[in-house]
Order: C-alpha cells, then structure tokens, then sequence
C-alpha cells in the first residue's frame, strides 16, 4: 500500500452505534454492562468507518488515514475489518454494522450518532478530508504489488501453476522478489480468463496469529470474491461456512459442479508455522483439505522459513511434503527485466543506463525499479545506487534473508562477496543460495553474489563483524 | 502452453488413471483378494495415495462396487471422525448418484449411523463397498483418545453384506485384530520405472525424450522409487543432462527432508542396520526384512545395498554429522 498523510482526524467524543457505545479515547466498545477492549488501531479504523458512515470506502483509504507513512499489506486492513466484526459480533455474510463491498471495499451500514451533542446529520459525517487518490507518478511499483499490464515475467512459472500437472505449489522466494504480485497476477489472468478453468481466491495469512483466526480470515476472503461467485451463480451463503475446513469443502464442490477449479493462492505462509505450534492438528486438517480431493489447486508463497515445517514429525503425512519441492522465485529473466526498466519510461537517464541498471540489479524486481525511481529523482546512477544501498528498506530485506539461511549458506556468501571465492562449499548450500537468487553463475560460470548492492551489504556486515571482534 | 508446462512429471501429490503407472501386481491382489480387512504400508511419497485413488478409479464405474475413498488425516475424535466420512460421502455423491444412490439416504450427523445406512443401501442394491482409508497412522491416535473406537468401526463395517477395507499407513502402524501383517509398498518394478519415465501411457508427442542408457542411469540411481525417479527426471528434462539433474537432486533439501522422515519412521534395530548397509557392512538379508519390503536395501552380487544413490548419501553424511546440524 501507498504511503500517505494521515486522514484519520481528531478523535470523536464518544458515540452510539445502535446497542454499542463507542469510546474511542478508551479504547473500548460497551453494551450494558459488558465491555469489549480493542487494539487502539481498529478504534481508529472504527473512526475512520464512522466518519464516512454510509458510503464505500477503500482499502487504500483506510490505509491513508490510520496508517500513514507506513507501508502495509492488504491483509492488515482485512483482518482489522475481522477484528471489528468480532468486537461487535457481526457477520460478514450478514452483515449488521460493517459490509464488504466486493473490489472496492467497506462500508457502514449505520451512521453513529454522538454522545452528549446532537447527533450529527449523515452528511456531516460524511464531510471527512478528500482522500488522495492512490495513482502513483513514477511508473515504478516499489513496496507494493502490481498486476496486470505492470506486471512483468514469470511466464514460464505461471506456466508451470496453471498449466502443469501440480494441485500443491510452493513459490519460495526472498523478500520483496514479488511473491504476492506473482499471486496477484495469477489471481487477475484466471479471474479473466476465457476458457474459465479456475476461480482465483487469495488468502493472505499475514497476522493471522490464533488458529481459530483462519475461520474468520478464509470467510473475509471468501466475501471479497462474493460477485465473481455471483457470476457464477453462487451465492456466498451456500459456500460460506463458519468452520474453514467445511466451507472450503463447500466451495470446492460448488466449483466442480460448475466445472472450475478453486485456485487457492495463499499469501505469506509462513504464519503456519506458530499457528501449527499451537494447534499440531491444524496441519493435518489444512493437508486433508487442500490434497486430499481434486478440485482444488493451491499455490502458497513464503520465504525459506517455511522450511521448518519440513520437521514437522507427526504420525501421519507431513504437509510440506505436499508442496515440496517448491518452486524457487528468482531474479527475472532478462527481456522481462528490460521491460520492467522500460516501462513506460521516456526518461533519458534511465534509458541510456538501462544495461547498466540491469547489472547492478541482478535483474531483481525491487531493487530493479527502486534503482529507475531514484534515477528519476536523483538524474543520476551513481548517486541512484548509493541512495538504494543506504536504504533502510532494502537493507532490512537483505537483513531477514540472510538471517534465515544456515550458517554455511551465510559463509558461502560472505566468501563471494569477500574474496570472490567459497572453497569447500557444500552443494547444497550452493544449489539453494543459487535457486534464491542470492547466488549466481557468470557467463564464464563463476559464482558470484547475485548483485552489487547485496555485495556491497554483505562485505558491509562483514566489516562489522570483524571491527567488533 | 510453454516447455515448463509440458514437463508431465508429477511431484508431492496423488496420482490416478492415465498418470498413474506401476502397482499391477498390487492391485490384482487388492482388488482380487476376498479378505475383507486388506492393509497396505509404505514410507512417504512412495504411492500409497496414489494406489487408493487409482482403486478408486478403476473400480468407480463398476456398478457392482462403490469405492469410497475416506481420508482420515486431521481427524482427533469422534465428531472429528464422523466430518471426514461426510466429506468422503460428500466426494463420492457423483459416483453414488451414477450408482442411483442419494447422498441424502445415506449422509447422517453421526458417523456410526451413517455407515449403517450405507450398508441398509448397498445391502438393497446388492452393492459392495470398496473402502478405501487412507493416513490410517490416524488410528493409532484415535484409538488411544477413544478406546475401543477401532473395534467399533471395524465392527459396523462387519456389518456390510459385502465389504472390503484397504487401509494405508506408514510402517509405524501397528494394528491388532482383525488385521495381519500388512503388504509393504516398496519401489517400482525395474518395467514399471521405465514405463514412468518414458510417460508410455501419454501421446508420442507428450511424451519426453530420453536417451536409454540416461534413463537406465537415472533408474538405478534413484532405486526405482517413484519420486525419486520423478524429480530425477523433471530435472532432466529441464536441464537437459541427466548427471547434472542428479547432482541436483542429491543436493535438494526437499529429497533430504523426505529421507530424514522415511529413516525416522524405522525402528532402532532398522536403522542401526540400515546403517551398516551404508557402511557395506551389512549383516544377512534375512535379516533385513522390512528394508527390503520397504524398498530400502536391494540385493546386489556383494550382498545388501542401499537402496538409491540419494539415501546412500544421506545416511554418510547422517552419520559424519548428524542430521539435526544440516539445516
């Protein structure tokens, strides 16, 4: 999501939502006697939603006036609708307080009224600050997804999901590689697809922090695709069920009698591996309904965490192994890089480095377009690249990728980007550090680290460590 | 549709019909036997699922029989139980419905009503039921969270006019009364894995082109297991040599993963030989037992040996390191 100015506005005194008093200062929602305690960012999206109380307000809205100068994902503003709708026990498939509004986002049903002061007219609830529009200036999507005519390559992985024999993929991929915009851009391709052999549902796992959480998320999910159901002449009602497991049942035979398969593209997996801590069942119960039947195709993306479900030692099948081995998400290929450099861009600076830029990207999408952003800022590469090897953003990035590989992976890179060598290198090591993207091969088949501004970071921290020893 | 997708190999899931190969042998004596209680054991991704599923397939058009594949994994408790026998009836309504069964007829709340009213239903059809559980390992749990559950269900199948049950779990499993020994599912046979590689029940056109001496390779290396040979050959086909596809696969941490929980799910004693194996110091094959059954130790002219090139050294290095350091 975009970063934006605040919109959220003063705090209101306290309010009256039909049985429910609002006390935003508090924290809290009362009915009776009874007092219901929530985290302070859903009062502000309870705010935010009282403010426009009538009128459909995006997720992009809501993430400009509660979140602003922060980046979040969808799914933060998804399972903060959750939470409200738990805290005022509403329902999503019939919806009281808060509804979804497929593609566009939500709204409030009822118009709060103030405590102690008249109540206001809808109208002036409605008179919050003009929301900004979201379209961005620079071409360039950096620290979001894109789809559609923004998104560039991955033809022969998207091949491989949709058209390959496999029900149970596994996108692995480092951060920021663009995982979610690959599940994004399948979700778009088979939404619209003609021959209609799928019916895209993504699923973003991200916060999803107590098993029973999964119930109530899978239903937000589900609710979002409401009128892509509708086209197919179901109604949420009939798939939609209060247990994951039995509406996910549901959906995939409604699906098949319709001749479609569902396509599960689940975001940020990661999350099962404390949630299969908590609950060992889980997993088992997620295998049996994700592998068991056909009908259903999932595509999950994570990071190299997820590995550790690989351990996991039940009695009965292990869930990975469903999914493994995965499918690693590296740098772009080469034309799709160009393309993704050219994009729309007429701007003289990019264009006359665009091999240059490439090179130093090690055509990885992120640093690939926050390099052409700062060109256009800065006019120069030079100054460019420092600007994106100082970033904070990046250098966390390359911080938790290298934090999740073993201590040998580490050395082997840490070698590369010292002396250029890495003798004694397990293969292992090298086949995963080169399938992450992290590593590659040179046209003279030297290994090399995968980019200079990872080098860079990397001989960064070895610095660091030697000054501390 | 691009070369990635035409790869027809497939890894981690269940197969059946054209894309399942092998298992002849099995499944004339599953599907031949008259025994009602049949169980079949296997390490993991070996095909258990898929021999189930391939029952399925091959007996779901044959009036005489309903096939029910019931799928036990997640289930903790009665209730629990009882869902996934509605989810198996749920999944079986097309075939029961060609049968002229309603689903509503024979779908109840209660798991042990339910099979009672399949069995009112096929008793009256003159159907038999073909049974198919898988992920049975579930059992054990179950049974120890409600004695006496396993004999209750055994006791309501009893209670068909015509009935088989094909259970499949991992060796793990013990299970008393009314079941024997189980049958192990071990590697394919050396026809089998040549009829996998080549993709014999696709198109010529669909098919991959291998070299015979590259694929004889490849299938002795990989022991004739059926993953193996399966991630053994995506590879090739990717990468368009057979050597560096089995370099990859040695070093893939998803066939590492597998191995360390295949070698967990053995006894002591089967490990601590399936070690000396790997050390060539192995004792007598009659020893061996299950690892041959399992598809882990094969004769050679010197005696036992490891299985595949893959497991082979896994457990060198296992025994160098220790597994738990590697990751």
């Amino acid at each position: 999501m975009e970063q934006r100015r605040g919109e959220a506005g003063e705090t209101p005194s306290e309010l009256n939502l039909e049985e429910w008093r609002i006390q935003p200062s508090l924290n809290r929602l009362m009915r009776g006697d009874a007092v219901v305690r929530i985290e302070p960012k859903l009062m502000d999206v309870l705010v935010f939603l009282a403010r426009h109380a009538g009128q459909v307000v995006s997720k992009d809205d809501i993430a400009g006036a509660v979140w602003p100068e922060t980046f979040i994902s969808e799914s933060v503003i998804t399972r903060a609708i959750a939470g409200l709708r738990k805290a005022l026990e509403d329902d999503v498939r019939a919806p009281r307080f808060i509804e979804t509004i497929a593609k566009r986002g939500y709204r409030l049903l009822t118009a709060p009224v103030a405590v102690s002061q008249p109540a206001p007219p809808p109208q002036a609830l409605a008179q919050a600050p003009p929301v900004r529009p979201s379209v961005s200036s620079t071409p360039y999507a950096v620290g979001q997804w894109v789809r559609g005519e923004r998104f560039h390559g991955r033809s022969s992985e998207i091949a491989e999901i949709l058209d390959g024999p496999r029900n149970g993929v596994w996108l692995l991929g480092t951060r920021a590689i663009g995982k979610t915009s690959l599940l994004k851009q399948l979700e778009h391709l088979t939404a619209h697809e003609p021959e209609g052999r799928y019916f895209p549902l993504f699923w973003d796992l991200q916060g999803s922090t107590e098993p029973d959480d999964l119930h109530g998320d899978f239903a937000a999910a589900l609710a979002e695709a409401e009128d892509r159901l509708g086209g197919l002449g179901l109604r949420l009602e009939d798939v939609a069920a209060d247990d994951l497991f039995d509406s996910l049942g549901r959906l995939r035979r409604a699906l098949r009698a319709k001749g479609r398969t569902l396509l599960l593209l689940w975001d940020e997996v990661e999350e099962l591996i404390h949630l299969h801590a908590k609950s060992p069942a889980l997993l088992r119960k997620l295998r049996r309904a994700l592998q068991s039947q056909e009908g259903i195709r999932t595509v999950m993306a994570s990071g190299p965490r997820l590995w550790k479900l690989a351990e996991q030692r039940d009695d009965t099948s292990p869930f990975l192994h469903g999914f493994a081995p995965p499918l690693y998400l590296g740098p772009l290929q080469a034309d799709a890089a160009r393309g993704l450099v050219r994009q729309g861009a007429v701007d003289p600076a990019i264009l006359e480095t665009a091999e240059e830029v490439l090179r130093r990207s090690g055509h990885h999408p992120t640093l690939l377009q926050m390099l052409c952003a700062r060109i256009r800022e800065l006019g120069d590469l030079e100054r460019a690249t420092e600007a994106v090897a100082a970033d904070p953003t990046i250098r966390f990035f390359f911080a938790v990728d290298f934090d999740l590989l073993t201590s040998s992976e580490r050395e082997v890179l840490l070698g590369l980007s010292g002396s250029g060598a890495s003798p004694g290198a397990r293969p292992e090591d090298l086949l995963h550090l080169e399938r992450l993207g992290l590593m590659r091969r040179s046209g003279e088949g030297r290994l090399e680290v995968a980019n200079p501004i990872l080098g860079q970071w990397l001989r960064d921290q070895a610095d660091q460590c030697s000054s501390s020893d | 549709m691009s070369v990635a997708a035409a790869v027809p190999f497939v890894i981690g899931q269940w197969v059946c019909g054209p894309r399942f190969y092998g298992r002849k042998a099995e499944i004339a004596e599953l599907l031949g036997s008259r025994e009602l209680w049949l169980w079949i054991a296997g390490l993991r991704r070996i095909g258990k699922t898929s021999l189930l599923k391939q029952m399925d397939y091959l007996t779901g058009s044959d009036g005489r029989i309903l096939p029910l594949f019931w799928d036990l994994q997640g289930a903790g408790g009665v209730e629990e139980l009882g869902l996934t026998f509605t989810d198996a009836l749920l999944d079986a309504e097309e075939t029961m419905a060609r049968q002229g069964i309603a689903l509503e007829e024979v779908e109840d709340g209660d798991l042990f009503a339910s099979l009672e009213k399949l069995a009112h239903v096929l008793k009256r059809r003159g159907t038999e039921l073909l049974l198919l559980c898988d992920e049975a390992d579930e059992l054990g749990g179950l049974d120890r969270a409600v004695p006496g559950l396993a004999a209750r269900l055994w006791q309501a199948v009893d209670g068909f006019a015509a009935a088989r049950v094909v259970l499949a779990s991992s060796p793990r499993l013990c299970l008393a009364e009314p079941f024997t020994a189980p049958r192990f599912l071990g590697a394919l046979t050396d026809e089998e894995a040549r009829a996998l590689l080549c993709q014999s029940q696709l198109p010529d056109a669909a098919r991959p082109v291998f070299d015979a001496a590259g694929m004889e390779k490849l299938r002795e290396q990989c022991g004739n297991h059926p993953m193996l040979l399966q991630i053994a050959a995506k590879r090739w086909h990717e990468v368009g040599d057979v050597d560096e596809a089995l370099r990859q696969v040695a070093a893939d941490r998803a066939v590492q993963h597998l191995l360390a929980v295949d070698f967990e799910l053995l006894t002591g004693a089967e490990q601590q030989l399936l070690r000396s194996v790997a050390r060539k110091q192995g004792g007598p094959a009659v020893d061996a037992g299950r690892l041959l059954d399992l598809g882990l130790v094969r004769h050679d002219p010197r005696g036992l040996a490891v299985a595949n090139r893959f497991l082979a050294a896994w457990l060198r290095q296992e025994s160098e390191a220790g597994f738990g350091d590697r990751f």
